[in-house]
């Protein structure tokens, strides 16, 4: 069963469409690239599957259920931008995020923050904009969820943070779970991707394996991405 | 789940609230001290400290109410419709216990601001013959009227849950107000005073129709007509109140929920 489905998936801001009837399946145990250039409707669709927005028509499904609060137990979700409050401390936030996923790795997340040299006591507010970052992603990638959403995770970041942020990704996931990766970076993630989306002025315009890419196209998954948004902004 | 929000909420809000309380004890006590000082001592020093410290507590007092207020606005406008919301509402909790948390531990703040405000006025005025006179008449008349009508316990009770669903049908007006205003994709803000105060006057208008058609008639029927003794309507009365506050946080209720449910847009 695919873990998430999307059918005639449409959303409209203001009268100005940003996803058009959308239809998608993601297979289990998957990382897969959500690629698209700014304003593509990358971030509305993570958003739609997460139901903090409402689809204009059709449907979206986790693991066979709308979104809702089945459907979250499932997802693990890092937003594009900063959601943690500022007067929360480390122990604070591993205590709310162990109350709320039975699945939170809390020993996994603890070691992780050593290693960055984050005490248990620092304040969200005393942290620099990076650390922040990481903190979030610590805490979303110490779940064993069935499908992690990851907002454009390595953006705005110093390439030492990148690597740090895609080595935590393929050291914590779920082996079994699927993980998208929404960004247009693409030559970062190229090299952990299984499987592409491209998404384009709200449509999915290209759904393949980086194998079939390489083979049919003979080209990789930055230069294909390249050659098909040439004129896209 | 509703237990773990409860206690994140009251977590994230106590930070806030116990000091305001303390800097209320500590104004309320240092009045009293003042107060008593002055009692046998003068002099203009201790006049115009005793001044500062009514002056110190009297702020206290107002700060600690608006601020109750306020934090019952924010927390919800914050934790929920900014980007705290990504976390939010991508907890597995629905959406009927993130309102209730927020109304529950609002409640809760409003309890014991009442409390700790009463507590302090009778600490900052605190003379113990002058207490013990007044409870003793406090006895006397409950005592004497409690048995009399036999109805004193039930009034008080009515009225204490018409100020508890005043307090809900508050918080759950402004929740309502600033719900609807950001499932709009601009002016969120301005968008949810003007729907707070569209119910307001809303509320006020209905109010006043209501008053002007029924009331007199209302009560002239209880009080003249009615076959049920006078503290029996009384009584009547007071539950129709809470009848209607009853139906009007339920309608606040309604529409939070349906907008966070179908409209909810984080942006």
């Amino acid at each position: 069963m695919s873990i998430l489905t999307c059918k005639e998936l449409t959303k409209y801001y203001d009268g100005v469409q940003a996803l058009n009837h959308v239809n998608l399946e993601l297979e289990p145990g998957r990382i897969v690239g959500l690629l698209g250039p700014n304003g593509s409707g990358k971030t509305t669709l993570i958003k739609l599957a997460n139901g903090l927005l409402q689809p204009s028509s059709g449907t979206i499904e986790v693991g066979g259920f709308r979104p809702g609060r089945e459907s979250k137990q499932l997802v693990s979700y890092l937003p594009e931008r900063p959601y943690l409050s500022d007067w929360m401390s480390v122990v604070h936030l591993l205590d709310f995020y162990c109350d709320f996923y039975p699945d939170f790795d809390r020993a996994a997340a603890e070691t992780m923050l050593t290693h960055l040299d984050i005490g248990p006591k620092m304040h969200i507010k005393q942290m620099s904009k990076g650390t922040r970052e990481k903190v979030q992603l610590v805490l979303v990638m110490s779940r064993k969820a069935q499908l992690y959403l990851l907002d454009e995770p390595i953006g705005g970041v110093d390439p030492a943070t990148r690597d740090y942020i895609i080595h935590t990704i393929l050291t914590n996931y779920n082996e079994n779970a699927t993980v998208v990766i929404s960004t247009h970076l693409i030559a970062d993630v190229e090299t952990i991707l299984d499987e592409v989306l491209f998404i384009n002025k709200g449509q999915i315009v290209l759904q393949s394996t980086v194998d079939q890419i390489r083979a049919e196209h003979g080209k990789s998954v930055d230069e294909l991405f390249r050659e098909v948004f040439r004129y896209a902004e | 789940m509703l237990s773990k929000l409860l206690k994140h909420e009251f977590r994230a809000t106590s930070h806030i609230m116990l000091p305001l309380y303390l800097i209320l004890l500590v104004t309320s006590v240092f009045t009293n001290i003042l107060g008593r000082i002055l009692e046998n001592h003068s002099s203009r020093i201790l006049v115009a400290l005793n001044g500062l410290c009514v002056t110190a507590f009297g702020i206290a007092v107002v700060g600690v109410s608006v601020m109750t207020l306020v934090l019952m606005v924010v927390r919800f406008y914050k934790n929920y419709m900014t980007d705290e919301g990504y976390l939010m509402f991508t907890l597995p909790v629905s959406n009927h216990q993130l309102i209730f948390s927020k109304v529950i531990v609002s409640l809760a703040w409003f309890t014991a601001t009442l409390a700790m405000e009463i507590f302090s006025v009778l600490l900052a005025l605190f003379r113990l013959d002058a207490y013990r006179h007044a409870l003793q008449e406090f006895s006397f008349f409950f005592d004497r009227y409690g048995k009399l009508e036999g109805n004193l316990v039930g009034y008080c009770a009515e009225v204490l849950v018409i100020l508890l669903l005043s307090a809900i049908g508050l918080c759950l007006m402004v929740y309502a107000a600033i719900a609807l205003g950001h499932s709009f994709a601009s002016k969120k803000i301005l968008l949810s005073v003007v729907f707070f105060f569209a119910f307001d006057i809303g509320l006020k208008i209905l109010g006043t129709i209501l008053i002007a058609n029924s009331v007199e008639r209302t009560a002239y029927f209880f009080f003249n007509t009615c076959p049920l003794a006078d503290t029996t309507a009384i009584h009547v009365v007071l539950l129709i109140v809470i009848g209607v506050e009853l139906v009007l946080s339920a309608v606040f209720y309604v529409i939070t929920y349906f907008t966070l449910q179908r409209r909810l847009n984080l942006q």
